[in-house]
């Protein structure tokens, strides 16, 4: 198993070599830095000026080897439009954006898999008519679109978006993480506030990942209920239930923990429009503000980030992979 | 471990409660003004973007500043000055007793310091410094000296009838030398200004909180609290208006008006801008280096129906390439009428039946053009009609990819609009169509001795009837020589919830909450 992981954790760092390198690439076509920096009223000398200084007229290979030598020593520079530090930056986005994607991978996986299995019990009945036809809705809805109807419907009720409310003077500056920053703290009223505030992002960012998950999990609860055991098991009397939780849904758990892992990957780096439509100030949210401001260096910096983590959480999967059924690490 | 498991059997009964978005105590004096961006640095110096512009506005003063209703200057740091020298000495006598909100007093040596800074390279406060996007608007100024504690002396390079409206604006705002030295490359983090409102803190991409400065030299603020929230889409922005959960909103889009007005909780506010958009002409690209095919577009296009259709009816549309509400437009200008038989047959005495030009036309909305696309469509189906065959090319904005292919020239026609720095005639007619601005703003490559010759003269005279007289003749010249079609003035538009009292639209587009409250 550790061999397993080593060799897992040696690939990924040419992965991240190579993300790295490519959205140093892409970061250099179109567009002109120095002009954003500027500001659209300067004259042509302020911009020359201002691509010295950056050293954003030195030969790119010689910029990226600098940018990677900053990183290696956690250095991941000054962003071009805010100076603030980009390391700051990301240690106030990131957690918010962690927060956002396990509260709706939780909402998405627990509710999923048991509407999956509910499904797979009783194949073709209204129950599992409803949740086909909700989990073809669920992928198909644009999460804009949602989140705008959530947003109308529960005016009032659930607040509309941030992660606390605009009055309330907090600052998550322990874990990042606010619920558990302001329980931390002893601020139990702020942590029921940022939970308030959790609910509509999570439920409009799950939605996809929920009819993901619950397809996937009556299509593989199908197949392990039609196996052969499961019917020997069955013809001892067992009840249908205890089957199908005690022995089919292990089985069948291996294909539907790989979605979750990946889903997971994709609710930490694709939780953009999300994080628009209800003003949370995730890593996506701060990745497309870098990019229009073309801000590379706090969008090398974020990306890097979103990249590894998702590299982290597909060994993290494959690993409990091995866990659930020790024939894969073997192989 | 107590306080966590409280905290979450309070989360599991969370559920059951309404939304927290009511005021709680100790909040009623608070504003919550929401924007579609945040601010990206709050040090006057270093921005041009209006979401720090605003911010910047409340917790700073400039030595003059701009009367509430015009663009008309008004004493504020500065009690009184004398001008000398034939306009190139300028005196400023100091307010007495002054103090920045760090508690060091704000005298000339601090005013002196802050120019230094500004303008020159070398100044000790300058670490960190490296952008002054609005530093044209003062490389007249040869030296600011401070003439013992409570004078300030200005000398000039030549003198400038703009020099003191550009006194009034955000750049020339007076910060604490002595928080500059402490906090250097995040001074723009933790500004320290005179103003109506002390900064607090700054949750970036959610808000900045400001508190009243209760010492204000004129008078306190009368709301406790201010937050600049961020909401970046413009439908949910307005959405949360309606809810009651902020205040006051900007950047309301056409499309939101109807809603916003049938709501009675809600107040629209709609007042003349200053800013406008146009068609810039390449007039050193054959065919339109010729006059007479320039007015021939300005005739092909049907400007109340382009009104109607891509900008909602919102705004009004005139001859002129400065807005109505800046002094000196001339309204005796005729506009080209709408004839596209004339237009047509124009462009077919010219040989240009079916040639196909390139017409530039931005991606995404500003604030002069909310619906960029939309023009673009209605003026190619004009420029079609009229026989030629525009296609449309949309180069990214951001990064200055736009602009910087109108200014490598590659343009036949395009679409750009201009919103005032200083409310003065030369911020546009200058800046925007003297020839010393190609390859800058002078999109249309406008060369003209003639017009040059009028605005240099109208931005040295010191009298405002002559200058007046001279922007009237250069709008004059313009219109003959047509190197741009104005297509529409644009209204500054926000919305406040009903009970805001005390806030107003400024014509220039600045944000003043000093005198805003709520009802009770």
């Amino acid at each position: 198993m550790r061999s397993f992981l080593l060799r897992r954790l040696a690939l990924a760092v040419p992965t991240l070599f190579g993300v790295s390198f490519l959205v140093f690439a892409l970061a250099h076509v179109g567009g002109d830095p120095a002009r954003a920096i500027a500001g659209e009223k300067a004259p042509a000398a302020t911009v020359e000026r201002i691509r010295h200084e950056y050293g954003l007229d030195r030969p790119v290979l010689v910029q990226y080897l600098s940018y990677l030598g900053g990183v290696a020593h956690g250095d991941f520079g000054r962003s071009f439009q805010t100076k603030r530090r980009i390391s700051d930056d990301l240690k106030r986005h990131f957690p918010a954006t962690v927060e956002l994607a396990t509260a709706a991978l939780l909402l998405a996986a627990l509710l999923g898999i048991a509407a999956g299995v509910l499904a797979a019990l009783k194949p073709g009945s209204i129950a599992d008519l409803a949740v086909m036809t909700f989990s073809l809705v669920g992928v198909s809805i644009p999460v804009f679109f949602l989140g705008m109807i959530l947003l109308v419907v529960f005016q009032g009720h659930l607040p509309g978006g941030g992660r606390l409310d605009f009055m309330t003077e907090f600052q998550a500056d322990r874990t990042g993480f606010l619920i558990l920053d302001a329980l931390l703290a002893g601020r139990g009223d702020v942590a029921r506030e940022a939970f308030m505030h959790l609910i509509l992002p999570a439920c409009a960012l799950a939605t996809i990942p929920l009819a993901v998950i619950a397809r996937l999990t009556r299509a593989s609860m199908l197949e392990t209920l039609s196996s052969d055991y499961v019917r020997t098991a069955r013809a001892k009397g067992l009840p249908v239930l205890a089957v199908a939780l005690r022995h089919a849904l292990r089985n069948a758990l291996v294909p539907i923990l790989t979605a979750v892992g990946l889903q997971y990957g994709t609710l930490l780096a694709g939780a953009v429009l999300t994080e628009t439509v209800f003003q949370w100030p995730g890593i996506g949210q701060y990745v497309v503000a870098s990019i229009g401001g073309k801000d590379f260096v706090a969008m090398q910096g974020a990306i890097l980030v979103i990249a590894s983590t998702f590299v982290l959480v597909n060994i993290g999967v494959d690993f409990l992979y091995g866990w659930l059924d020790p024939r894969i690490s073997r192989g | 471990m107590r306080q966590i498991l409280w905290g979450v059997v309070v989360l599991a009964l969370a559920g059951c409660g309404k939304s927290g978005t009511a005021v709680k105590p100790g909040d009623e004096g608070t504003i919550v003004y929401a924007r579609g961006a945040d601010s990206k640095k709050l040090d006057p110096q270093a921005i041009e973007d209006g979401e720090s512009v605003n911010v910047v506005t409340q917790i700073f003063d400039t030595l003059v500043a701009f009367e509430a209703k015009s663009t008309k200057v008004e004493p504020a740091l500065a009690t009184s000055w004398t001008a000398a020298d034939a306009g190139k000495k300028w005196t400023f006598k100091l307010r007495g007793g002054v103090k920045f909100h760090d508690g060091t007093a704000c005298d000339a040596a601090a005013v002196a310091a802050n120019f230094d800074r500004y303008l020159n390279a070398s100044s000790p406060l300058r670490s960190g410094l490296t952008e002054t996007p609005y530093d044209f608007l003062y490389k007249n100024i040869a030296k600011v000296e401070a003439l013992g504690a409570d004078q300030v002396v200005f000398t000039l390079t030549e003198s400038n009838a703009t020099f003191l409206t550009n006194l009034a604006m955000f750049p020339a705002s007076i910060s604490s030398p002595a928080a500059m030295a402490k906090w250097k490359e995040s001074y723009g983090e933790h500004p320290v200004g005179t103003g109506p409102f002390k900064f607090v803190s700054w949750d970036p991409k959610q808000k900045i909180v400001l508190e009243a400065n209760a010492e204000y030299w004129g008078g306190a603020p009368k709301s406790k609290k201010l937050i600049f929230a961020v909401i970046a889409e413009n439908s949910v922005r307005v959405q949360r208006l309606r809810a009651g959960e902020v205040h006051i909103i900007d950047g309301v889009a056409p499309g939101d008006l109807d809603s916003l007005r049938g709501d009675p909780a809600c107040r629209l506010m709609i007042e003349p801008g200053m800013n406008f958009s146009y068609l810039a002409i390449n007039t050193e690209k054959p065919p339109f280096d010729r006059a007479e095919v320039r007015q021939a577009i300005a005739m092909a296009i049907d400007k109340p129906e382009l009104l109607k259709l891509a900008y909602r009816g919102v705004g009004q549309t005139g001859p002129n390439a400065l807005p109505p509400t800046i002094w000196g437009y001339n309204s005796d200008v005729a506009d080209y009428p709408y004839d596209p038989a004339k237009a047509k047959a124009a462009i077919t005495a010219a040989g240009l039946a079916g040639k196909e030009i390139d017409l530039y036309v931005m991606p995404n909305p500003r604030a002069y053009v909310p619906d960029p696309a939309s023009v673009g469509a209605v003026v190619k189906q004009r420029l079609e009609a009229a026989g030629l065959k525009p296609r449309i090319m949309s180069p990214v904005w951001e990064g200055g990819v736009y602009l910087a292919e109108l200014k490598a020239g590659k343009h036949d026609i395009a679409l750009v609009g201009w919103i005032t720095d200083n409310g003065d005639p030369d911020n546009f007619l200058f800046t925007l169509f003297h020839s010393s601005a190609i390859p800058d703003q002078n999109y249309a490559r406008y060369r003209s001795k003639e017009f040059d010759g009028l605005v240099e003269q109208a931005q040295r005279e010191p009298e405002l009837a002559k200058r007046t007289d001279l922007y009237r003749k250069a709008q004059e010249v313009m219109r003959r020589d047509t190197p741009v079609v104005p297509l529409a003035y644009l209204p500054n538009i926000a919305a406040t919830r009903a009970n805001v009292e005390g806030y107003t639209l400024h014509p220039m587009g600045l944000v003043r909450l000093k005198d805003a409250s709520l009802k009770k």
